[in-house]
């Protein structure tokens, strides 16, 4: 699904739209302030209220609707702290605060994903190189063939396996991204190379995994197991939930990909655009977006990856009148339907490509 | 044979040792616990609560605040780092406490004395949206700015106090000191404020001078009597080479005061000063690489010779105290067991056998391991 349209804008139309971007950005960062803050803090309260309940429950439920409601407690305060406080945080949208608990560099979060190396491969690799194929390594993830551009092979017939997979295990996907499999087999890279990623990462698992799976489990003495099981269903929900709504923002139908050469010496209006193609939103509630670390504005997200999440509604109502003014596609809708065609491209490039039929749909507008 | 029960036990407790050290675990949620009940409750901040707010003068108000039970108190002429939230930004400024170190031995109380800047955030702050029964976040009193103990073998030196506009403060409070504990020693204070009505603490000076029989208050306005002269200083303390000086205030005040002291015979050695201005980094040539242990938690991190042992400290993820991050107000302050480190400020390398050293502006040389931050 490579896009052939990218520079169907002339080069001053995409200098302009760069243009009326930026000052979008600069008008809300200028707006920064305590309604920021307070949205930020009051999330962590929610959050840390919600642990603690979580915790209390699956600790002391009598019965199995307390211990269910607790590992709904658990998962939701697991999937706020990744979602819309550390991710978030992670990109820098709070370092204007000045508080350290906030601070980009310093925020470790409850994953077992190292910060440090999601730094590198999330904020600099997925964020600078979006959707450009052999540059981004978050595109298939290196499991899942979605686009023509990667030759079929058999193996990708079983490909729905492969993203049940990954979904179930999720942090642990993207806690082992760095590790970079794909070069390792092919030889570009040795094992020696990635020791110092391998230590970081065991560390930070081991914290993980003595966390939920030893300390609280043994604090709870007797009932150990149903702590230890209540922990790995809250886990789980977090990573099915969290791989959902990743693949939501980019592997969408419409979502496009490029090519290394299609953006070389690309400008600031290029950079948008393709970060504007590339993306899929979802629509749905309050709730939803904040449950989603508001990445159901993944558009949004990145074009302005540091600033607040929670800003990106406003924002969306002024970059959909820019996409419009444009004549520019803006891929959203409904979570379910953006959610299909997210199923509907992993069946579809399991099988090879058929040359009678194009499988790349049109690009239209939204 | 060791009993299995015992060795599984043991390692329970490390286990719930390391996690209740650990940030983002239990002692991370009992302190949010402890501070949704009462701010004051926290044990990881210094909380202090707003008892009290006095206009001095009409742009300097003295707020006296009440420090939660974990803060250790302070030596007159220190200072504390004051946080406060302003438009979603945390600011940290420092202020010197402007009163007698007993009226926090005897009624847990404290006070800073604040004169509003023009522009400034954090002074701006205080004044207009700072009221009663607030809440602030506040450092411990550090600052070197403290009254000499005199050496039991020679004479105690005259103290002589040089103060300009809110310089007065830490220097209130050294008096308030000197007068509960040697009410008859002789001190002087030179007091240089823009005219009569910029007078800080000026009731209190009063009735200072009138209890204290040993105590000249020389109050100079410079709007209608010009900048500090030796002649003036001359004048007004004729034994000035004999003293011990205390000087705070504005800069340029100070530079020139000094000066004038110096030429009129005073030891550099006897020359006390307190300045909050930015210190100006020297030259400072990117050290040694090293590993960095912070023996306490067990973690290490590397060093590359650029990052301070604070900003390495929270690379390790560790969550050290500090408060201005630039080698002023010593919240920082950790205990090096073995390495050197270069002080960024000064470029000055700080010895193996120096235990305390400032954090925010260390910078290892080599490998160093840090006992506890």
């Amino acid at each position: 699904m490579k896009t052939n349209i990218l520079h169907t804008l002339s080069h001053q139309e995409l200098e302009c739209f760069g243009d009326e971007l930026d000052k979008l950005r600069q008008e809300v960062i200028a707006d920064l302030g305590k309604r920021d803050a307070d949205h930020i803090r009051n999330i962590i309260q929610k959050q840390r209220y919600s642990e603690i309940a979580g915790r209390a429950l699956i600790h002391f439920s009598l019965n199995p609707i307390s211990w269910a409601a607790g590992v709904g407690l658990l998962s939701t305060a697991k999937i706020l702290e990744n979602m819309e406080i550390g991710h978030n945080v992670m990109h820098g949208q709070y370092d204007w605060m000045n508080d350290p608990q906030l601070n980009s560099q310093t925020y470790e979060w409850d994953t077992v994903c190292d910060s440090e190396s999601w730094r590198n491969t999330h904020n600099f690799e997925h964020h600078t190189y979006t959707n450009i194929l052999g540059k981004d390594r978050d595109y298939g993830y290196a499991v899942l063939r979605l686009t023509d551009d990667e030759p079929w092979k058999p193996r990708h017939l079983f490909q729905f396996i492969n993203y049940g997979l990954l979904s179930i295990f999720f942090q642990w996907g993207v806690g082992l991204h760095e590790l970079e499999t794909e070069k390792l087999r092919s030889g570009e890279i040795t094992w020696k190379d990635k020791l110092p990623f391998i230590k970081r990462f065991t560390k930070k698992a081991a914290k993980q995994v003595s966390k939920d799976y030893i300390l609280f489990p043994l604090l709870a003495g007797p009932a150990a197991p149903k702590v230890l099981i209540g922990n790995m269903l809250a886990n789980l929900n977090r990573n099915l939930w969290t791989s959902t709504i990743i693949f939501c923002g980019h592997f969408t139908e419409k979502a496009q990909t490029f090519r290394e050469d299609e953006c070389e010496n690309e400008t600031r209006g290029m950079w948008y655009y393709r970060q504007l193609l590339g993306s899929s939103n979802f629509t749905g509630g309050k709730w939803l977006h904040i449950m989603s670390g508001h990445l159901s504005y993944q558009i949004e997200h990145h074009m302005f990856p540091d600033i607040p999440a929670h800003r990106y509604p406003e924002m969306a109502t002024k970059v959909q009148q820019l996409c419009e003014k444009y004549d520019i596609p803006y891929n959203t809708g409904s979570f379910g339907s953006q959610f299909k065609t997210v199923l509907a491209r992993i069946a579809r490039y399991s099988l090879p490509p058929k040359k009678s039929a194009p499988l790349s749909p049109s690009v239209s507008g939204p | 044979m060791q009993n299995p029960l015992s060795n599984a036990t043991q390692y329970i407790t490390t286990l719930a040792i390391r996690f209740w050290q650990q940030e983002g675990t239990l002692q991370t949620y009992l302190d949010f616990l402890l501070s949704e009940i009462d701010p004051m409750l926290s044990r990881k901040r210094n909380v202090a609560e707003v008892i009290q707010i006095i206009d001095e003068t009409a742009d300097t108000k003295t707020f006296v605040l009440r420090p939660s039970s974990r803060w250790q108190g302070f030596v007159a002429g220190q200072y504390i780092n004051v946080e406060t939230e302003i438009n979603g930004v945390m600011i940290r400024r420092n202020y010197s406490i402007s009163c007698a170190p007993k009226l926090f031995r005897e009624q847990q109380l404290i006070s800073i004395t604040v004169k509003k800047i023009e522009g400034g955030r954090a002074s701006t702050h205080l004044h207009e949206r700072l009221i009663v029964g607030d809440t602030l976040t506040i450092g411990l009193a550090s600052g070197d700015f403290t009254l000499q103990q005199p050496i039991s073998t020679q004479p105690p030196a005259k103290p002589l106090f040089i103060a300009a506009g809110s310089g007065i403060t830490p220097i209130m409070s050294m008096i308030k000191q000197i007068k509960e504990e040697t009410p008859e020693q002789s001190i002087s204070l030179i007091y240089y404020v823009n005219n009569p009505q910029a007078l800080i603490f000026e009731s209190q000076l009063q009735t200072l001078s009138k209890s204290m029989p040993n105590f000249s208050f020389y109050p100079h306005f410079t709007e209608s009597e010009g900048y500090i002269t030796s002649q003036q200083l001359q004048l007004d303390c004729p034994d000035i080479a004999e003293r011990t000086l205390y000087l705070c205030g504005p800069q340029g005040f100070m530079k020139s005061a000094s000066a004038h002291c110096l030429d009129l015979g005073l030891a550099p050695e006897r020359m006390h000063q307190e300045s909050f201005g930015s210190y100006v980094p020297a030259n400072f040539q990117p050290g040694t690489a090293g590993q960095i242990r912070f023996l306490n938690s067990g973690k290490y991190i590397e060093s590359n010779g650029k990052k301070t042992v604070l900003e390495l400290a929270e690379s390790a993820g560790l969550n050290p105290k500090y408060g201005c991050r630039s080698g002023i107000c010593h919240e920082c302050k950790c205990t090096k067991s073995t390495g050197q480190v270069l002080n960024r400020l000064t470029g000055e390398l700080i010895p193996d056998d120096q235990t305390h050293i400032q954090a925010c502006i260390s910078i290892p040389v080599g490998d160093l391991s840090i006992e506890s931050l």
